[in-house]
């Protein structure tokens, strides 16, 4: 295999292309604001091509490897090139990193094309770890708690770059106790199973309200569906924030208007 | 309407008990696993290590399995085929009916629960026990074991009381340890008078035919060693090719397990009891079960093979760990399980249990040998999404949203409506009364909706307003290629295999790192004493024998049973000192063994990274010796003191394939031991309740 992360020393890509995600796009707009926002201040000029719709997890991961194909085909070639391509969400940064080159078994060209665009693959919080200079100073008053994200953590076996990245920016940030413990969403799970997602979720939301945190952050806009809409169930005082918005800051692009900092 | 893994799980959410017993449970056993990797001296290479055994097992199965049973023969073992629950119900019941058994007792087996074999003994008039302390309360209970290795995990101290108070004696106790002392005396007249012994399988190992069995409890070896009949059931996929694998397997699988460094007893059985030796079956059978595995080979879930039953998937499982075993509704509960059981009983019958999992990936990172769980479970579902074994709803909408992800006007679109509908009905709607995946998502979070304006929106108008052209596509790469070029890449496309990783596994190369253990006797001592081993270093032989009568006069009014062969005279010694003593001269006496207070042998081998004695059985060395009398005093030879346990390999296998052959390897760490009531660690379950080492010095005998 061709080697996957870009050099860390050396000048900044110049282009990088943001694979938004459909949550991001549709649901957390914010999320790619902010994240748009950390590329350009790293240096990057940012794309964010026509066309690109979703990277096809839900499909895989429900045994629909089909459609996750058709799915992802035609988006390929907008992703040819030598620009590093930047997602801010775990499971669909591994989707498309581990799962993508396996979609072509039969198809050794195809199969090259998605090993290319594969090879070029980063989460937000890996790109911005090795070409985003430090933070001067922290912007995120309060204390703060991460969240890994399954996929992040263990399908791309990405554990520090987010907390580096984090101590940065926060004020103050903690483990939250369980922090690698899943959240329950998982996609199809959590409306298939949802007595069981719910309390793994209370879990969660336990441990970061146990922890008396003001700043719940996640890597992944699928446990921030969960995770928001148990904390605005419960009405809990804890905020939740996409590490992008975090590390971005309040007053940034794509801070959340209702979040108070 | 719920579903039944759903309504299982309403149970279990509902019982505040469970879930407690679940959560201490499941995260105590979590952490001792994690705890117990820290003393191996490269822990994840350890890990695929032994993954790489499994997996090359599986290259070449066939030639394993026929090396298997060719050395099961030679070493005496009646090999019996059975291809599914009923053949092997047949085997098992033929056996006893020849030899007119009425009571077998068990040791845990999962492959006898995946064949509901208890029920089938039943119905031909052969009572059987199971003595795992687990699977006794649960035979108690009249209940289904819900952990691989805890079977009544979901069981609390107040419930295990209840149930002796019912079932054993209305007078019991309520503490473990006289709850454990209970079990104990009522199984060890089973264990006395069965006249068969069941057992499962942890390794079978091909080059030497041993059958290899992991417990701490001990009853494993009084199944096989006090009735005249020894059956073993396995599942074939439990072979290893050789005993130094199969030591490196036992080097991860208590770890996983149990977060010991190794199990109480590791017990290596080849064939009968031999010429000489004093106890053992007379009788050995292995059923190798197939039930619904074989088809399995070579496909998409064969690496669910590799899995060595620890249960460390199921600790560390969000969803386990929430609703228990018990709501997979299958012998094998849990992540591995929900491959298993679907494999096992036919994917038709799979039920939800593929879909019953976030897919968080917990499981492949506790396994010891790596199984990619969550790629098998994504393989299931495709199974059923190509058997149309899906709802039409779930078909429909995920087919739509296929179509509209590659129209991305039309997916613009959808959402646009969505969030439409989301400001118009949003504050109106009540989780109540919404309908389908809407109304399950609600019941505990609040519903999500779309943007008004989706972050493509406000980048057009970003990109509007800086006067930037609209991105174009970069021209793809060209695809112009010799033939050389793709044979090359067909080659590397061969390489690549596996598909797709879901974690990172290094590869293992050379020989495994060793923690340097400068003064073995030294760490054998310290190791010993944390297994709970009484140690004595005799500076001379009078200070060995002292020591020795000293123990001895504890049980003054008991026999002594010693073993022949020692390097010192201790049998002589204990006469002169007006002890009975048992020798193995005398053949089976077990009534006799079962008084004895002391049980004196000697070691071959010690261990010192674990704190193992290691006792081949033979003439004038029987396996009881250690086993039936309430403590045992090992005298342990500084010269026979190795550093690791990947030293004995070849010893071992001497052992078993040289000369007369020892028809049982008994490697010992500490006294018996379960935890199997409410996680409370009991010594003296069914084995010694002490054991002693008097370390001798150099030179002697």
């Amino acid at each position: 295999m061709r080697d996957s992360a870009p050099p860390s020393s050396g000048p900044a890509p110049r282009r990088v292309i943001l694979f938004a995600t459909c949550l991001v796009d549709h649901f957390f707009p914010e999320v790619g604001e902010a994240a748009v926002h950390l590329l350009e201040r790293s240096g990057a000029e940012v794309d964010f091509p026509e066309g690109l719709t979703c990277c096809g997890l839900p499909h895989f991961n429900n045994g629909f490897r089909e459609e996750a194909r058709k799915v992802l085909e035609p988006q390929l070639r907008l992703l040819e090139g030598d620009a590093p391509i930047v997602v801010p969400s775990g499971s669909c940064g591994w989707m498309l990193k581990c799962v993508l080159p396996t979609l072509f078994p039969d198809d050794p060209w195809k199969r090259e094309r998605a090993e290319a665009v594969s090879s070029r693959v980063l989460e937000l919080s890996q790109y911005l770890g090795r070409h985003a200079p430090a933070a001067q100073n922290p912007v995120l008053p309060g204390k703060t708690v991460y969240h890994d994200s399954c996929h992040l953590l263990r399908g791309l076996g990405e554990r520090e770059a987010p907390r580096r990245l984090l101590d940065q920016a926060a004020g103050r940030r903690e483990e939250l106790p369980g922090c690698d413990r899943c959240c329950g969403f998982g996609g199809s799970f959590a409306v298939k199973f949802p007595e069981v997602s719910c309390a793994m979720l209370e879990q969660k939301l336990d441990a970061a309200e146990g922890a008396e945190a003001d700043w719940l952050v996640a890597a992944d806009a699928g446990c921030m569906l969960q995770i928001g809409g148990g904390l605005a169930r419960r009405g809990s005082r804890v905020r939740l924030l996409h590490l992008a918005q975090a590390l971005a800051g309040p007053g940034a692009p794509g801070w959340p208007e209702e979040a108070k900092a | 309407m719920k579903s039944p893994f759903n309504r299982r799980a309403g149970l279990a959410l509902a019982d505040p008990q469970l879930r407690q017993a679940l959560r201490t449970g499941t995260g105590r056993m979590g952490e001792m696993r994690l705890k117990a990797f820290e003393s191996a001296a490269a822990p994840l290479a350890l890990r695929a290590r032994a993954r790489e055994i499994r997996r090359r097992t599986f290259d070449d199965l066939g030639r394993h399995l026929e090396t298997l049973l060719a050395s099961l023969r030679r070493a005496g073992v009646e090999v019996h085929a059975a291809p599914d629950a009923g053949a092997a119900h047949r085997v098992i019941l033929d056996i006893a009916r020849r030899r007119g058994a009425t009571l077998a007792v068990k040791s845990k087996s999962m492959a006898s629960e995946e064949i509901h074999l208890n029920a089938a003994l039943e119905r031909a008039g052969v009572r059987p026990v199971e003595t795992d302390l687990g699977e006794w309360i649960l035979q108690l209970a009249e209940e289904t074991p819900s952990h691989l290795v805890a079977p009544a995990l979901h069981k609390t101290l107040e419930q295990v009381v209840d149930l002796f108070r019912r079932k054993v004696d209305p007078g019991a106790p309520s503490d473990p340890e006289a709850l454990t002392a209970l079990a104990r005396k009522a199984l060890r007249r089973e264990f006395l008078a069965a006249g068969i012994g069941i057992s499962g399988v942890n390794f079978a190992i091909a080059e030497t035919g041993t059958l290899c069995l992991v417990t701490n409890e001990g009853n494993g070896r009084l199944v096989t060693a006090l009735p005249k009949v020894h059956i073993a059931l396995m599942g074939f996929e439990k072979v290893v090719p050789t005993v130094e694998e199969a030591l490196t397997l036992l080097a991860v699988l208590p770890r996983s397990a149990t977060g010991q460094k190794l199990t109480t007893y590791f017990t290596m059985l080849t064939g009968p009891r031999r010429p000489g030796e004093a106890d053992g079956p007379d009788e050995v059978h292995l059923v190798l079960l197939d039930n619904g595995r074989s088809r399995h080979l070579g496909g998409p879930f064969q690496e669910a093979f590799h899995c060595i039953r620890c249960g460390a998937c199921q600790n560390a499982c969000p969803v386990f760990q929430t609703v228990g075993g018990h709501t997979y509704d299958s012998v094998y509960g849990g992540p591995i399980g929900s491959i298993l059981s679907p494999m096992f009983r036919g994917l038709e019958a799979s039920g939800e249990l593929a879909a019953a999992s976030s897919l968080c990936g917990a499981c492949q990172e506790a396994c010891p040998v790596l199984v990619d769980i969550p790629r098998m479970l994504i393989e299931m579902r495709g199974a059923r999404v190509a058997q149309r074994n899906i709802s039409r709803t779930e078909r429909l909408l995920f087919r739509a949203a296929a179509w509209a992800m590659r129209r991305p006007a039309a997916w613009a679109l959808s959402f646009r409506g969505l969030s439409l509908l989301g400001r118009v009905l949003g504050p109106r709607l009540k989780a109540g009364w919404l309908p389908g995946a809407a109304g399950a998502w609600a019941r505990g979070r609040e519903l999500p909706f779309p943007a008004r304006r989706s972050f493509r929106d406000r980048w057009r108008e970003r990109q509007r307003g800086a006067g930037k052209a609209l991105s174009a596509v970069p021209p793809a790469a060209s695809q112009e290629r010799t033939p050389e070029g793709m044979l090359d890449h067909i080659r590397r496309q061969a390489a690549l295999g596996e598909g797709l990783a879901h974690g990172h596994v290094p590869s293992p190369s050379g020989a495994l790192p060793e923690v340097e253990i400068p003064d073995p006797a030294e760490r054998f001592r310290r190791e010993f004493e944390a297994v709970g081993g009484g140690f004595f270093r005799a500076a001379s032989i009078e200070e060995a024998k002292a020591r020795l009568l000293e123990l001895a006069s504890r049980w003054k009014d008991r026999p002594v049973a010693v073993s022949g062969g020692l390097p010192l005279p201790a049998a002589g010694w204990l006469r002169e000192a007006g002890h009975e003593v048992l020798e193995s001269a005398e053949g089976d006496d077990r009534g006799r063994l079962d008084a004895a207070g002391l049980g004196v042998t000697g070691c071959a081998w010690a261990v010192a990274e674990t704190g193992t004695l290691v006792l081949p059985s033979g003439a004038g060395r029987p396996r009881l010796h250690s086993l039936l009398p309430e403590a045992h005093l090992a005298l342990v030879r500084e010269e026979d003191i190795v550093p690791h346990l990947s030293a004995l390999g070849p010893r071992i296998q001497g052992a078993i394939v040289g000369g007369a052959g020892a028809s049982c390897v008994s490697l010992i760490t500490g006294p018996s031991r379960s935890a199997d009531i409410a996680l409370t660690l009991i010594r003296g379950v069914h084995g010694p309740r002490e054991v002693y080492a008097i370390l001798l010095p150099r030179g002697v005998a």
